[in-house]
């Protein structure tokens, strides 16, 4: 059964890279009452662990998602900003965008000649308040905003900003409250500033020093009118990676999640992501390395105020997650 | 001994990720001139050579070979692919391929024929997507053997040229680890006192990743990197030449003191050099090593080869024997000096 309402919320909460606490603090209150431990770490990742005997097993889903920060503000009261994650000035116009204190803006352009040509640069927030006090009052260089839309159900999918990855996160959460019997020490991480280079995750790996790690974060799809070569899609199931920019899966891992799947009846496809990396990049590097694999949900329209992923493939996801826990 | 060596690796896969598909190949070869084996958790091989002291030195030259991975089973018998590591498109034109899945399946790589490509088309660079491996099975057949993630590697014997030249796919790195083995030989015939780590690195192709956790796992006073470098042709004259010894480097990312000394220990024992000045990234395993934990001071050398990446890919035995037996050398000499002195900014 779909858990819509923690979906929304975790969609909802305010979280870019390095400005993680309130998304924190929603799932701490989450999973307090399921973990043997819970701590913070110094870069701000959550690590909640089901302690055990046995092998050292990390889960890493990155709470942090894409925004904005404000790099001037200026004598009339507009905004200019840079990204914080993968975002390009052609994809922003028009947008909406909200801060954490909750007030809000509208992404404007400045009058161009030659589109092609647009720029971080000529794009300004319009935060609509003609009170140029007020606004110096409220916004403040290093302030960030993430974008604004509106949750979105059907029966099969979810439409919904900050997909990547706060449904990793659910994920998690959801497994983590049903986790298996299990010898394994099992660390469930909920990690911070993946999207400006898996930074927490470098931390978490480094600390926890696990056995094996999977990272759960979203991936592309080969299924949509584009010219992506990809054999993931949609209702295709859980995504088992075997190469990224950043890694390529330990071949014992994949099997093993493979075996899993198939063991379990558990609907898989492969997947193979020829740009991008996921918090299995740096775990994997992790001092003397880390055998690592990644669960990947599959995702349309990356990196934007919409993402839309199958609620089916999601609940694959946490079958493998939890049997991987267990194995 | 030594062509032998080249060719039984050169003609053995070990492409990123995979290097320990044939796992037995390395140990059969250094085993005799080191006592013990192990492996990171990455798959790269480590030979130790135990001496005296308790200085380690590390050697690094990665294993691992650029190749291809299937992306999709298409009608008709099609395969498409992605690369692992950098490849020139133009390069896999005309290639037969031997892909890896349940068995080893044969292909060829085509293109379009000259008569129905258009003069826009031809002003276009080649893209991966628009290549396929043509394997002649039905696709039913195919997705029995092969499965998306399995790798394939263009096959190509490697071959003797004039002299001391050879010609072979994947010379990129395996004349480094060839380099490694002429060390241990050299090793064996003296007492050494530091302990040395042969290590063939894996997926430096993909990011210098076996070479971080190798190092770290090793965790040695200092580092030798063992690369290729580009070797002179007709069209690029300005290059080291083959044959005239392995290339030293200069540069930020590389130890200065420790590099003088190895220039020094050449010139004394008229081993001959060819120099390259590097000013920023090597984007070798050097490159990894010198941030490994509290950093490893490392010099890098690097054997002149043609045609980077490439299937012909084509160096000079004798760079090879000479780099081994000068870094033997240097090793003998590095343990009759003062290491801190020579480490100490």
């Amino acid at each position: 059964m779909f858990n819509s309402e923690l979906m929304k919320k975790l969609s909802d909460c305010f979280g870019p890279s390095g400005r993680e606490k309130y998304i924190r603090e929603l799932i701490i209150d989450e999973i307090k009452d399921y973990v043997d431990e819970i701590s913070t770490d110094p870069l701000g990742n959550l690590i909640a662990r089901k302690k055990g005997s046995g092998k050292k097993i990390m889960f890493s889903a990155h709470m942090d998602q894409i925004g904005l920060i404000v790099t001037h503000v200026d004598e009339k009261g507009f905004l200019r900003f840079t990204n914080v994650g993968g975002l390009k000035a052609k994809n922003l116009l028009g947008l909406h965008m909200v801060f954490a204190n909750g007030l809000e803006g509208v992404i404007c352009q400045e009058e161009l000649k030659d589109k092609e040509k647009l720029t971080m640069g000529k794009l300004f927030l319009d935060v609509g308040v003609t009170d140029k006090e007020f606004v110096k009052q409220n916004f403040r260089v290093g302030d960030m905003c993430v974008f604004k839309s509106q949750y979105y159900e059907t029966e099969d999918c979810v439409i919904c900003k900050a997909a990547d990855d706060r449904v990793g996160c659910y994920i998690l959460i959801e497994a983590l409250k049903n986790h298996p019997n299990t010898d394994n020490d099992v660390y469930y991480v909920f990690s911070v500033q993946e999207e400006v280079g898996c930074r927490g995750a470098k931390t978490a790996g480094y600390s926890i020093n696990p056995d094996l790690a999977i990272a759960v974060d979203v991936t592309a799809t080969g299924d949509t009118p584009d010219e992506i070569i990809m054999e993931v899609k949609l209702d295709g199931g859980a995504a088992i990676k075997i190469k990224d920019n950043s890694l390529i899966v330990h071949p014992e891992v994949k099997d093993m999640l493979t075996y899993l799947s198939e063991k379990n009846n558990i609907k898989y496809q492969y997947e193979i992501l020829e740009f991008g990396g996921t918090d299995a990049g740096p775990i994997h590097l992790s001092r003397e390395g880390v055998p690592s694999g990644v669960i990947s949900i599959p995702t349309r329209n990356l990196h934007t105020s919409g993402e839309i992923f199958s609620k089916k493939d999601v609940e694959e996801c946490i079958k493998l997650v939890r049997a991987a826990a267990g194995h | 001994m030594l062509k032998d060596f080249l060719f039984d690796i050169c003609s053995s896969q070990f492409v990123s990720g995979f290097e320990h598909v044939n796992s037995h190949i390395l140990p059969k070869y250094f085993k005799p001139y080191t006592d013990s084996f192990e492996k990171d958790k990455l798959g790269s091989y480590i030979f130790k050579a135990s001496g005296t002291s308790e200085t380690n030195i590390m050697l690094a030259a990665h294993i691992d070979e650029i190749g291809l991975m299937v992306t999709e089973i298409l009608e008709g018998g099609f395969l498409s692919f992605t690369s692992v590591g950098g490849i020139n498109p133009a390069s896999l034109v005309a290639q037969e391929v031997t892909v890896f899945g349940k068995e080893k399946i044969f292909g060829v790589i085509g293109i379009k024929p000259p008569h129905i490509t258009d003069a826009e088309e031809r002003k276009k660079p080649l893209k991966l997507k628009d290549l396929y491996i043509d394997t002649g099975y039905p696709r039913e057949d195919l997705v029995k053997m092969v499965k998306v993630g399995d790798i394939a590697t263009i096959k190509r014997e490697p071959l003797s040229l004039q002299g001391s030249r050879i010609s072979a796919k994947a010379l990129d790195d395996r004349a480094g680890v060839a380099v490694m083995l002429e060390t241990a030989k050299e090793l064996k015939k003296i007492s050494h006192k530091s302990n040395v780590f042969f290590t063939a690195t894996a997926q430096e192709e993909t990011g210098t990743r076996g070479a971080k956790t190798s190092s770290y796992k090793i965790n040695p006073h200092i580092g030798i990197v063992l690369e290729v470098g580009f070797g002179m042709t007709p069209d690029m004259t300005d290059l080291p030449q083959l044959g005239k010894g392995p290339i030293v480097a200069f540069g930020g990312r590389l130890n200065a003191k420790l590099t003088k000394k190895f220039v020094e220990v050449c010139k004394k024992y008229n081993y001959p050099l060819q120099y390259e000045a590097v000013p920023g990234r090597t984007g070798t395993d050097a490159e990894a090593l010198q941030i490994t934990r509290e950093g490893i001071p490392c010099i890098l050398l690097s054997i002149p080869l043609r045609y980077m990446h490439t299937s012909v890919e084509t160096i000079d035995l004798k760079d090879v024997e000479n780099a081994g037996k000068a870094i033997a050398r240097f090793i003998n000499e590095l343990d009759n000096s003062d290491l801190e002195e020579i480490l100490c900014f």
